[in-house]
């Protein structure tokens, strides 16, 4: 028997016979729908395959705005160009054109495989070079042109192709014995082949294998496309964020003596040390690109300093019960507890925490290397904070070395407001979600001004060093 | 994680933001009397009871007479002292100074007079003289201190020589008074210490004391008092027995652990006689005791004390002793001087 003959007696067996759909197939292409459940603090995607889906459909919206804004002239790359032309005008979309012979084709190996599919936009123009698509993310995909295996095999399996004349523009829906043997057609060999070598889709069905693509496509591409604008194609980032943050704080104190005594200013030194503050604050982020944000807020910050200081002849007052053997009389002895107050004296080393306060607004400009996508960035910031109010409350020493207590309302001491400061940092940002971030900001914040009064008797200072630590949420939630 | 994350973050906020106020402990003055809460097996040194007696020392009435005379001194309607002649000598022996005296025992020429009057009961307390005979209670008419004395050195009177004191009293005069002198185991004025071994001893001539009455010398009112003849100088009261064939117990008094027999004096003050008792520090117990208050009685338990410089005073009334026999006083509240005096002489 001469090969020819071996397949012609293939061809004849297998010629009516429909190969069945492997099960779980479906299922594993089919997203999932459940599992929509709410995460902690923002939405999340919790399955693969539902962020599969918000991925593909956020490529697809981002490449086909892409595509429409895109000037006419610019050419379309390989793998937009099918989604992009299949939005823009289905009728051209629906003439595909596979390559139509081996020589053509610049991937007929991987054709022959029966894995790949060659898509090419003809745009009515049978005359462009055939571009070959290596799309390998469709594993059912195959490249079916006339004379090669994989047609003929397509052919054998009951695969419907539609002949076309030459001068037939508009595609034919795909007449199909079932839906399954359809949807076979659609994902495995739903080319059809005319008699210019010219594959029509079915437009449904195209369009899922369209979205398909850009599931694959935005697994490489960022989920923040950068689309260039209409507008000479320079790029806003149109994102908005907000960040939400809160930082242990300590401060650094410099202070310089104007009229006090060397024994005040010793006393003062002796009796403050600092201590752990805190912050916290709310700000907007405004990327103008991927890398350089602009940065407002509001914060609230609480410098913290023990002072301690001695007071003398302070009582202690006790209660007591003491046990006593009272003899009333000779063999007459009767044992009594009473309860009294046992009173000492002596000096305590109190320490009371001092807390100098500040609403302040902070604007910076940052910059953030790496990209938006990345599931970690750095980035670093500067600007100034502008103090609103500042107030004083606790103790502190008087001429005379006595403790006085000072209130918010004082300002003999104290301002009220400390001006201006200049503020950097350095941002570690780890992505949490589509839309939220985490962040760790060691920071420094610089007082250009004083915090105390002019009529004061020194001068004083505080720096303040920190670590924010925050959530950033995209309020462009996607 | 994140929710992890999450948390953790918000705990150190809280963390951070807490507001942690540290507690100060009292340290002590080593020595500062107020700390000081042991009590002495034997507090009759102690130092700080005498301070509080010289803080009482009373204002003398200062004056002078020639003891070679028969002199009578008499200080308004409450009190005259006649003083037979040449009845002194040195209560230390030797002849007499400047005055003259010829070398003999006796003492003659000008001499200086000291005295004051024990007129209330809250003078027995300042003086510290309660009225306690032996362990038994007396009830006094009043007394006085005198003393004699020439060029510094102290007088006393001659064997068989009597001085004749009229004094008044605050209240009506109480028959079958005695004449009691008082045994000092320290000299009062020469020291200022306290006698804690203070005791009355009547005078071996037991006959009753006279009681006087006269109008005052305004004729607005009567005076009345005693006219007693003593035998002796320094501590002279008039004095009777109360009845000890009453029933009587021991009281025990119980202050707070910083009021001990090193700083505190606790005396018993009878409400409707003139009879003082103190009560004596009891060690063992740490409390003040004294026996033999009469069931019934009606009486005001009052401390002073000293600690460092402060003074305090605590009182407790007792209206019908003997249902319960130990009393705890009520913290002594801190006083000045002035207060003290002012609440002593009211008793």
């Amino acid at each position: 028997m001469s090969d020819n003959q071996f397949d012609q007696f293939i061809r004849a067996k297998l010629k009516d016979h429909s190969a069945p759909v492997p099960p779980g197939l479906w299922e594993k292409i089919k997203p999932d729908e459940k599992g929509d459940r709410k995460g902690f603090v923002l939405p999340r995607i919790n399955t693969l395959g539902r962020y599969m889906i918000a991925l593909a459909l956020l490529g697809a919206f981002a490449v086909g705005g892409y595509l429409y804004l895109q000037p006419a002239t610019q050419q379309p790359s390989t793998s937009t160009s099918i989604s992009a032309t299949a939005t823009r005008d289905q009728q051209h979309a629906q003439e595909q054109t596979v390559a139509g012979s081996e020589s053509a084709s610049s991937n007929n190996n991987v054709a022959e495989n029966s894995n790949a599919i060659v898509q090419n936009n003809t745009l009515h123009n049978n005359n462009t070079p055939n571009e070959s698509n290596n799309n390998n993310e469709l594993s059912l995909s195959a490249q079916i042109t006339p004379g090669n295996t994989a047609y003929k095999n397509a052919q054998a399996a009951g695969i419907n192709y539609n002949s076309h004349p030459a001068s037939q523009e508009q595609a034919s829906p795909i007449q199909s014995a079932s839906d399954d043997a359809r949807r076979f057609n659609l994902l495995a060999a739903a080319p059809l082949l005319s008699d210019r070598n010219s594959l029509l889709y079915d437009i449904k069905d195209l369009k899922n294998l369209e979205l398909m693509n850009a599931v694959a496509h935005t697994r490489r591409v960022p989920n923040m496309l950068v689309c260039p604008s209409a507008r000479g194609g320079r790029y806003v980032n149109p994102d908005w964020y907000v960040e939400m943050y809160a930082s242990p704080d300590l401060a650094f104190k410099s202070e310089q003596n104007v009229s006090a005594t060397p024994q005040y200013m010793q006393r003062k030194d002796s009796s403050e040390s600092s201590q752990l503050g805190f912050s916290v604050g709310v700000r907007l982020v405004k990327p103008f690109s991927d890398n350089l944000v602009l940065k407002a807020g509001l914060q609230y910050g609480q410098i913290n300093q023990q002072f301690t200081y001695r007071s003398e002849n302070e009582i202690k007052t006790t209660t007591v019960i003491t046990q006593r053997q009272i003899i009333r009389g000779p063999g007459d002895t009767v044992l009594v507890n009473d309860t009294s107050v046992l009173r000492q004296i002596g000096y305590r080393n109190n320490t009371v925490t001092n807390h100098f306060r500040t609403i302040d607004v902070p604007v910076t400009i940052g910059y953030q290397f790496g990209r938006d996508e990345d599931d970690f960035r750095v980035g670093v910031n500067a600007g100034v904070i502008f103090n609103l109010s500042s107030w004083y409350q606790g103790v502190v020493l008087d001429k005379s070395l006595a403790t006085v207590p000072i209130d918010k309302a004082s300002t003999a001491v104290y301002k009220s407001n400390i001006g201006m400061g200049l503020y950097t940092s350095i941002s570690f940002m780890k992505r949490l979600g589509e839309n939220s971030q985490l962040f760790f900001e060691p920071y420094f914040r610089y007082n250009l001004s004083n915090i105390t009064a002019d009529q004061a008797a020194y001068t004083q200072k505080f720096h303040v060093g920190g670590l924010s630590i925050g959530l950033r949420y995209n309020l462009n939630r996607r | 994680m994140k929710k992890t994350i999450t948390i953790g973050c918000i705990a150190l906020l809280f963390f951070t933001a807490c507001r942690k106020e540290l507690s100060s402990n009292l340290i002590l003055y080593p020595n500062h009397p107020l700390n000081d809460t042991a009590w002495m097996k034997n507090a009759t040194g102690s130092a700080t009871l005498n301070e509080l007696a010289q803080l009482m020392f009373p204002n003398l009435t200062v004056d002078s007479f020639n003891c070679s005379k028969t002199d009578t001194l008499t200080y308004g309607d409450s009190l005259s002292i006649q003083i037979p002649g040449s009845s002194f000598t040195y209560a230390g022996g030797g002849s007499g100074g400047s005055g003259g005296g010829g070398g003999s025992n006796v003492c003659s020429g000008p001499v200086r007079i000291e005295f004051f009057r024990l007129k209330t009961k809250g003078d027995f307390i300042k003086f510290f003289k309660p009225t306690i005979s032996n362990g038994y209670l007396l009830e006094t008419g009043g007394g006085i201190f005198i003393r004699v004395t020439q060029n510094g050195r102290e007088l006393k009177l001659l064997p068989g020589a009597t001085i004749t004191i009229r004094f008044s009293d605050t209240q009506d005069p109480k028959p079958n008074m005695q004449v009691f002198y008082a045994a000092e185991t320290i000299p009062y004025l020469t020291q200022g210490n306290i006698d804690t071994m203070h005791n009355w001893l009547r005078d071996l001539d037991t006959t009753w004391i006279k009681t006087w009455s006269k109008p005052n010398s305004t004729n607005t009112s009567i005076v009345t008092g005693y006219e007693l003849a003593s035998k002796n100088l320094r501590w002279i009261s008039a004095c009777r027995y109360t009845d000890s064939t009453l029933p009587s117990t021991k009281i025990t008094a119980v202050l707070p652990p910083n009021f001990t027999n090193r700083n505190t004096v606790v005396f018993a003050v009878f409400a409707n006689q003139k009879t003082v008792v103190r009560l004596k520090d009891d060690f063992d117990s740490r409390s003040f005791a004294t026996r033999r208050i009469p069931i019934g009685s009606k009486i005001t338990l009052v401390s002073i004390s000293r600690i460092g410089t402060d003074l305090y005073l605590g009182t407790k009334n007792i209206n019908d002793v003997g249902t319960v026999t130990r009393y705890v006083i009520d913290p002594p509240v801190q006083k000045n001087l002035t207060e003290i005096l002012q609440y002593l002489n009211s008793l």
